[in-house]
């Protein structure tokens, strides 16, 4: 059977006069280098980015070091916005980890973002790994390795 | 996990469910859970603040 691993979406309450609360296909997933590894609880699954991004804050904590002019890219997100971010020079390892399975890991290359407002889970290296469920009513993430 | 507009735009520390710590920087939060005992099975969280939405285009 294939690696499979379940997660209730994750919810926040809006901080405009609304107060709603809104919830967001999430995922807990551990970033390693080394011996650094930061465990993050709810990163948002987006199948709409193309790259995973996290928040430059992290690379520091992964031992990367950005020349923050010459290494910078300028890439776009929704209404054109751009924003910068730096590639990692070389991979980091993915640790998914479930009730019932040895937990799965592999690498990829991520980027960083200066301004980043989540940690975020892109297609190319992540979730082109898995079959993805967003079971809406249920309000629950499955994923399911290829 | 839910969240509350408190944590928006914070880095939190949870710990079973339940948020332990926040601080603007990633780096301050881990100084702050340096101090603090039974730091094992602790994970961290970027709330947004905020609606997020579009895909990047590389």
């Amino acid at each position: 059977m294939s690696f499979t691993i379940q997660q209730p979406y994750a919810k926040r309450q809006l901080t405009d006069p609304s107060d709603q609360t809104i919830s967001y296909p999430a995922l807990k997933v551990t970033f390693a280098r080394g011996k650094s590894r930061i465990t993050v609880g709810n990163a948002l699954v987006d199948t709409g980015a193309d790259e995973t991004v996290l928040p430059l804050a992290l690379a520091v904590e992964l031992g990367f070091e950005f020349d923050l002019e010459k290494d910078k890219e300028i890439w776009h997100g929704a209404g054109n916005k751009e924003f910068i971010v730096y590639r990692s020079p070389e991979p980091i390892e993915f640790i998914l980890e479930t009730k019932g399975f040895k937990p799965m890991k592999w690498k990829a290359k991520v980027a960083f973002a200066l301004e980043q407002p989540t940690v975020l889970i892109g297609r190319r290296g992540f979730l082109d790994k898995f079959h993805m469920e967003f079971r809406g009513p249920e309000q629950i993430l499955k994923l399911t390795a290829v | 996990m839910e969240f509350s507009k408190k944590h928006a735009g914070k880095w939190v520390a949870v710990k079973n469910q339940k948020v332990i710590a926040m601080n603007v920087s990633f780096a301050e939060l881990r100084k702050q859970l340096k101090k603090m005992p039974k730091k094992a099975n602790i994970s961290f969280d970027l709330v947004p603040n905020g609606h997020i939405a579009g895909p990047l285009i590389v």
